[in-house]
């Protein structure tokens, strides 16, 4: 073989220096650098400028740079308010999720209660069903005059009755503590199955009562488990958009979400300072709820212990409770559904009032709804940034495991997940903000959702692929290599097929995800560039609520659609 | 074959690999034997170019693979490994796992030779009527007969296995053993096999290399190392064997030891001073006559027997002498009874002399003097 000099050989070959990942301690090859360059810089560029962008917008005072935007806001008189209404429901609904998932968590994983599909139906439903539907489907049956059950309730009981109202702080709690109490149920129920049952035993044997041994063991080791729970939904709860704008503006319970969005919306001259200023201030909130939870958890190894072996654990009997058990799993799949399919009968009514169920049931609504200006172009463009979103998503996701694992490009990881911290509706304004400085035009056009959507969505696919790639055993790529095959062909024969299933639960999940997005499409969409979660919005500000229910219909048969896909690919959509 | 020259190979701080040499003649079988975490992967993986080694130079076949200035490839190298978790690609059949290399590989051929050489391979080693199963449908056997053959079909000039037999039950172990010698000759191939097992090297090696903590204590043929083990880690790897320390008397023959006065044939020249006698199980003779005055003979002690095993051609007798434990080996017949006093004697043949190297002074500490309870 001919004699060449080190930096063409090492560049023709990044080599592997330790069994699992490739340590570069020395002699860096070039191909690694060349990954790891070009990953570090896409992702800056996807995630640090809409970030750049809020902070310096929201310093900005004409051509100065000030801090008023941030005094004003302290000065007002809605902001000890909005911040107060902003805590209590974030609070609230993870109180909520938290506690109902829990209970469908210790009925299903240690309980011998009956209709333990109930679970999975709530959590299918959660999955399929976008939230913005859902919310709507609660306005349709608890709005305070036109609800349908506050409508039988006057109807039957006369003027003086009791009414519910769902555009309340108390209902906002409710429907967003239902959203994300499948996924506390299923965050939790894989440490409650894996509690060693020993670990309880051996305090019963010791004498200790039930109960105790239930306070100082059981609760004490699940404790870790709960927390970090409890700390996701709390952030989601902050970060939420669809409960606090479909239920909190008509109720007039203003959070920060919201009054970012609404502020843009209702203003003459939109105030982008103040919107950024907003937007600024719950990301350093976050971050320092995170920074927190990484404080206080920096021990969490301790507990690790308590994830025991196979040992299943013998359900504790309910006797007659094991109805009960059953009857409120199924109750909470119930509700979890009840929205979407009063929305659907709805789509069939010819009013919003169900006096007329009686009457007749009539495909009108759905004959208005293809007539509908702009209806079609707004599906069209749906579908076409869910798949490109979703592809992209999955390569770029692909190439970043693949980089961490061939070159230990670890860093890496935190940068693509920082956008898990932005608010929807603070992403969009970032990118919104951004978008109007670029030289390129990318307001009005579908591209800025596909940016926006690839920097929220693609931690996401990462959370597909870098496990799957993890179970890969190195060796089966290594006994390739041994025998002379390229990494081209490593790739596409050995490692896709391998990790197909995996690439596709995330295609779908991030498609299902994006084609439904509202928060982040709330200030990027045009007339032109409506994409259908943002359609239905408008749909909902000035339109009838029947074709909107066709609508919602629709977008829900999509969602289920695709959900199917998805659980028959082994369920692994459920990942938050 | 394959030279490997000062080997040096580090994991941050800790040196897996430290100044190991060694040469392949072509067409042998050359075994790494050491125990668990001594670096014998991380060798093989270094020959293979799956490691890139911290310095050194190996060249297989004559051209360098491996300098400080130079690397090639583990696809350009004129390899192929077994490893030991047999690494069947699990979404193809048989035939296709088989047909990887040819197909993608550095030797590629064309469609129908392909189907014809796969075929043939599979025939031999026995796997010709489930090539169209799913690879995950086989047997631990039948794997590590597949990844044999996917191999060979590479047409190494070096082939590298890491512990190929470790998976399988004991009696599998053992035959498909035989196989693999069989293979290795018929098909002409080098070999380096990686293992812990001493008497699967012993079974198949032409060479063997020991190794302790990355370094090579010894190499050589399974004979000359269970004969002449040139240190005592060697010699208590390799085989039973019973070392007390001595010193060497000036008259170059003798060894003075706790136990009395050693002789030997072997040659001693090469020691001074402090020495270790090494003797093996089946070189020790047992008398049950008491003692006579003769105990003052060299080669020859008293003992208690502690424990008598029956292990059907012969009883293995474990024998405490003064703080010593050491085992015998002894014909069936003897009558001996736990606690019984013996009479005991190596003959000059049967001793060796090791250098008492300070490395492994830690475990002649008294309280476990006798290095032959492996
Ligand atoms: N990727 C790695 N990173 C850090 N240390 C390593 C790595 N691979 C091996 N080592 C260390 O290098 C030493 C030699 O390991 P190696 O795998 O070569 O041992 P081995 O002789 O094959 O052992 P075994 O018989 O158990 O397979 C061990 O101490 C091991 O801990
Ligand atoms: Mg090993």
């Amino acid at each position: 073989m001919i004699e060449k000099d080190e930096a063409t050989l090492r560049a023709e070959q990044p080599v592997a220096q330790s069994r699992w990942t490739l340590v570069l301690s020395q002699g860096v090859p070039w191909a690694a650098w060349g990954w790891r360059a070009g990953l570090y810089l896409l992702f800056a560029l996807l995630v640090l400028p809409p970030m750049a962008f809020v902070v310096w917008t929201s310093l900005k005072q004409g051509q100065a740079f000030s801090l008023a935007a941030y005094r004003d806001i302290f000065q007002s008189s809605e902001w000890p308010k909005l911040w107060q209404n902003t805590l209590v429901f974030a609070l609230g609904s993870t109180a909520v999720a938290a506690g109902l998932g829990l209970l469908m968590a210790w009925l299903v994983e240690r309980t011998d209660s009956l209709g333990r599909s109930g679970a999975y139906a709530a959590v299918f439903a959660g999955v399929a069903i976008p939230g913005m539907i859902r919310v709507i489907g609660w306005i349709l049956l608890l709005a305070p005059k036109t609800g349908v059950v506050n409508l039988a309730l006057s109807h039957w009981l006369g003027p003086g009755a009791p009414s519910v109202n769902v555009e309340s702080m108390g209902g906002m709690i409710l429907v967003e503590g239902l959203f994300w109490a499948p996924m506390a149920f299923l965050l939790l129920s894989g440490p409650i199955r894996h509690l060693d049952q020993g670990l309880e035993e051996a305090a019963i044997t010791a004498g200790a009562a039930r109960w105790r041994v239930h306070l100082l063991i059981t609760w004490r080791l699940l404790a870790p488990s709960i927390l970090s729970v409890m700390v996701l939904t709390f952030i989601r709860a902050i970060q939420g958009f669809e409960v606090p704008l479909f239920l909190g503006v008509p109720g007039n319970v203003p959070v920060i979400a919201s009054s970012i969005y609404i502020g843009l919306q209702e203003a003459f001259v939109p105030d982008y300072a103040t919107a950024s200023a907003y937007g600024v201030l719950m990301l350093a909130f976050l971050f320092l709820v995170l920074g927190l939870y990484a404080y206080v958890t920096r021990h969490a190894s301790r507990y690790q212990t308590v994830v025991g072996k196979g040992f299943r654990y013998q359900p504790t009997s309910l006797g007659r409770g094991r109805w009960i058990g059953g009857a409120v799993l199924w109750a909470i799949a119930v509700v979890q559904l009840l929205p979407a399919l009063y929305m659907i009968l709805a789509s069939f009514l010819k009013t919003a009032s169900i006096a007329q169920v009686g009457d007749s049931l009539t495909w009108a609504n759905y004959q208005a709804l293809l007539q509908f200006p702009g209806i079609v172009q707004s599906l069209v463009n749906s579908l076409i940034i869910g798949l490109l979103t979703a592809t992209a998503a999955v390569l770029l996701a692909l190439a970043v495991s693949w980089a961490m694992r061939w070159y230990g490009v670890h860093g890496l990881s935190s940068l693509v997940n920082l956008p898990l911290v932005f608010p929807g509706v603070v992403m969009s304004l970032a990118m919104l903000v951004m978008a109007l400085r670029l030289p390129i035009s990318l307001y009005g056009t579908i591209w800025i959702f596909v940016v926006a959507y690839l920097a929220t969505f693609t931690p996401y696919a990462l959370r597909y692929t870098q496990p799957a790639l993890l179970q890969i055993h190195p060796e089966l790529e290594e006994v390739a290599r041994t025998g002379g095959v390229g990494q081209g062909v490593i790739l596409t024969r050995l490692l896709l097929p391998l990790l197909r299933r995996a690439l596709m639960g995330a295609w779908i999940f991030i498609f299902l995800i994006s084609i439904r997005e509202l928060a982040v499409a709330s200030l990027l969409y045009t007339a032109h560039t409506q994409v259908i979660a943002t359609q239905l919005l408008d749909m909902w500000v000035n339109g009838n609520l029947n074709v909107l229910s066709a609508f919602g219909t629709v977008i829900t048969a999509l969602g289920v659609g695709v959900g199917l896909l998805m659980w028959r690919l082994g369920g692994r959509g459920v990942q938050v | 074959m394959l030279q490997v020259d000062r080997l040096v190979k580090r994991f941050g701080t800790v040196g897996a690999v430290n100044d190991v040499s060694f040469e392949v003649p072509e067409g042998s079988f050359f075994t790494l034997l050491g125990p668990s975490g001594c670096g014998k992967t991380t060798i093989l993986r270094c020959i293979a170019g799956l490691e890139r080694p911290e310095g050194g130079r190996i060249a297989i076949a004559g051209e360098e693979v491996f300098s400080p200035s130079r690397f090639v490839p583990p696809e350009r190298r004129p390899i192929a490994m077994v490893f030991q978790s047999y690494a069947i690609w699990p979404h193809m059949t048989v035939f296709e796992n088989a047909a990887f290399p040819l197909r993608y590989g550095r030797n590629r051929c064309h469609p129908k030779e392909l189907r014809r050489r796969v075929e043939s391979m599979l025939e031999r080693v026995g796997l010709a009527e489930m090539s169209h199963r799913w690879a995950t449908q086989l047997s631990g056997g039948q794997q590590q007969r597949l990844a044999l053959a996917r191999a060979l079909l590479c047409e190494p000039k070096l082939l590298l296995l890491d512990e190929p037999l470790s998976n399988l039950d004991a009696k599998l172990r053992a035959s498909l053993r035989n196989e693999l010698k069989t293979f290795q000759r018929a098909f002409g191939v080098t070999a380096i096999y990686v293992t812990h097992d001493q008497s699967e090297a012993l079974a198949l090696s032409d060479h063997i290399a020991v190794l302790d903590r990355g370094r090579i204590q010894q190499i050589g043929t399974p004979r000359e190392l269970y004969r002449h083990p040139a240190n005592a880690f060697v010699a208590h790897f390799i085989g039973d064997a019973t070392l007390i320390p001595g010193e060497l008397q000036s008259d170059g023959k003798g060894i003075m030891t706790p136990l009395g006065r050693f002789e030997t044939l072997g040659p001693t020249q090469a020691h001074a001073g402090s020495v270790l006698v090494c003797f093996r199980p089946e070189s020790v003779r047992v008398s049950t006559q008491p003692p006579t005055q003769d105990i003052a003979l060299p080669n020859t002690f008293s003992g208690i027997a502690r424990s008598v095993d029956f292990l059907g051609d012969h009883l293995e007798v474990a024998v405490e002498a003064q703080s010593w434990r050491l085992k015998a080996h002894v014909p069936n017949s003897l009558p001996i009874q736990e606690g019984q006093e013996l009479t005991l004697m190596v003959p000059q043949e049967g001793v060796i002399v090791v250098p008492s190297e300070t490395d492994y002074s830690e475990e002649a500490t008294p309280s476990q003097r006798v290095l032959n309870s492996r």
